[in-house]
């Protein structure tokens, strides 16, 4: 079945931040605490998977009738900041709390690689809607996945004792690149 | 005046620009992308048929037939000698490890692969890329038939046996799904 | 801010990848080979810097609320323009670089630039903080680039470097390697050019 294929490969076997590197900069920056981590996660799957379903009816029912592909970047962007917007306001009147805790995080998703890299690779494989939405939505889920996988180490470490040139990024970046290589081992699974 | 408004008419007048720009940047480079992409298709079809003096695209029905049935075919060309059909350039892609991989693959009316050339690929450099790096890869597809289920094995010899590389199995296995992917197509709609 | 100011601040106090860290996504991804991350660094100052160059031009007349779809529509341009250019007439280059250059429009360091710098300060300044902070990115990309190739594919530029029974560290070409690679050059650029520097 397609759809499973492409939900197990953007997950586990194309990991959109362990393999595809998308979605770096929230993952260091956002990683740091559980609770950030799953709110984060949430938030971008939820923004991921409208937005690339959005695009993909822009794309086919605009885009390309009218031949103008080359604006895709341009649109896409727009759409993925409009967006964006959307969920803040909704979430400032529905649920204050929430948004106060997100706070400073929700205008990140714009810039968050994954949502444009998604909505355009998307495209690029030639996916049908139902698919399109599937992709969407597993590549959010695995970005999520590492990164509460990346807080729960990130909160032990807090408390390790290290050397001061390694202390914050440095040993983040590296515990990546150790986790990169776990989910390597995933490749041989299709 | 409206702030919205006014705010909104900004905006589109901003954007109207840069779509202007786009266009016109469109319009000069359009037609140079079109010119680079056809090179690449009938340049790697000419030179796996030199005696062919003419190419052209499969009848459109027969096309979509192999399509339908068959997930990796995404062009056929014919590759003529006057009236006469010699072979067949079948463009296939599969899934590789880091994307897609695009390859060309030309079949003669005897059934034989003549040609196997990957025209498009981001494999991971002196790993999967050896697919294009090592040219006896490409050699071990020469000459096999095209009208059995291709394998991949460290010494290739008999018909259906090409070249596995060590250590790049999900390239090499993405390879071989796309080639039987095209040996499926010849045998089931091309060699009749 | 002095230009001295400005390239310092760009290169080494404020590097965009070893200190701010942001726009790390194509650094991670493009640094397998050494002309891969080149070409990646001019594209990026290349968008940078023309983007800083308009909005700081465009700075008086626009609207503050609007400001980021703005930045984001300058930005977006100039990257399609990019892509255009790079698809006629750089077509493997392309090809090799794939996604990332549509990515280009989302690194957040060109719109960090555009809302801390360029929508605040003159054109030439803004120019120069441009160039400076693709430097920064440059030079970071450049080296992890050439580590990654030098020791993953055991070549320069495509170029063989050593002979046939050198065995490369497939690691470093992959991405944990550039994970591990990156993490490492960052604890090495804080303790000792930031170190100096601030003396």
């Amino acid at each position: 079945m397609n759809i499973i294929n492409i939900i197990i490969a953007n997950v586990f076997i194309n990991n959109y931040v362990f393999s595809r590197f998308l979605g770096t900069c929230p993952f260091l920056g956002v990683s740091n605490k559980m609770e950030t981590a799953t709110g984060m996660g949430v938030a971008v799957t939820f923004v991921t998977t409208l937005a690339s379903v959005i695009t993909f009816i822009i794309q086919k029912l605009i885009l390309e009738t009218a031949h103008i592909e080359y604006l895709q970047t341009i649109v896409f962007i727009l759409v993925i900041a409009s967006l964006v917007q959307f969920v803040e306001l909704v979430l400032k009147k529905t649920s204050p709390a929430l948004y106060n805790a997100m706070g400073v995080y929700l205008p990140l998703i714009t810039t968050n690689c994954i949502v444009l890299g998604v909505a355009i690779l998307n495209i690029q494989e030639k996916y049908n809607i139902l698919e399109t939405a599937a992709s969407a939505f597993s590549a959010a889920l695995g970005f999520s996945l590492a990164l509460v996988l990346m807080a729960s180490v990130r909160e032990k470490l807090e408390i390790a004792e290290i050397h001061e040139s390694l202390e914050g990024f440095p040993l983040t970046l590296i515990a990546a690149g150790l986790m990169s290589i776990a989910f390597a081992g995933f490749s041989g699974l299709m | 005046m409206n702030e919205t408004l006014k705010l909104g008419l900004i905006l589109f007048l901003v954007a109207a620009v840069s779509a202007g720009v786009l266009a016109f940047a469109n319009e000069v480079t359009a037609p140079i992308i079109a010119e680079i992409e056809k090179q690449g298709s009938f340049g790697a079809i000419a030179e796996i048929f030199p005696e062919a003096d003419d190419f052209q695209p499969l009848e459109e029905e027969k096309l979509n037939e192999i399509k339908a049935s068959n997930n990796f075919v995404q062009e056929v060309t014919k590759a003529l000698k006057g009236e006469e059909i010699i072979g067949y350039g079948l463009k296939v892609k599969s899934v590789g490890y880091g994307g897609d991989i695009i390859s060309l693959i030309g079949i003669n009316t005897e059934g034989r692969i003549v040609g196997f050339n990957v025209l498009q690929m981001s494999e991971t450099p002196a790993v999967g890329s050896r697919i294009v790096d090592d040219p006896a890869f490409a050699e071990s597809f020469i000459g096999k038939s095209a009208t059995e289920k291709l394998v991949p094995v460290e010494n290739p010899s008999a018909d259906n046996e090409f070249l596995a590389l060590s250590g790049a199995t999900v390239s090499t296995t993405a390879v071989q799904a796309a080639v039987n992917g095209a040996v499926d197509a010849y045998v089931n709609y091309l060699s009749k | 801010m002095k230009i001295s100011d400005i390239f310092k601040n760009g290169i080494i106090k404020q590097n965009p990848i070893f200190v701010q860290l942001i726009g790390m996504c194509s650094v991670l991804a493009v640094s397998s080979s050494l002309k891969n991350s080149v070409t990646m660094a001019i594209a990026v100052i290349g968008v940078l810097v023309l983007s800083n160059i308009v909005i700081s031009m465009l700075r008086k007349v626009t609207p503050e609320k609007i400001r980021i779809p703005i930045f984001i529509v300058v930005i977006a341009t100039f990257v399609t323009l990019v892509e255009m250019l790079m698809k006629a007439f750089m077509q493997p280059m392309y090809q090799a670089l794939g996604i990332f250059i549509p990515l280009i429009v989302v690194n957040c360091i060109i719109l960090a630039r555009a809302e801390a710098f360029a929508s605040k300060n003159s054109v030439f300044k803004s120019a120069l903080d441009g160039v400076a902070m693709g430097l920064g990115y440059g030079i970071a990309i450049t080296i992890l680039g050439t580590i990654r190739e030098i020791i993953g594919s055991g070549s320069l530029w495509g170029i063989q470097l050593f002979g046939e029974g050198f065995q490369p560290a497939a690691l470093f070409v992959a991405p944990p390697g550039a994970f591990i690679l990156l993490g490492i050059l960052i604890a090495i650029f804080r303790t000792v050019v930031v170190k100096r520097f601030s003396e």
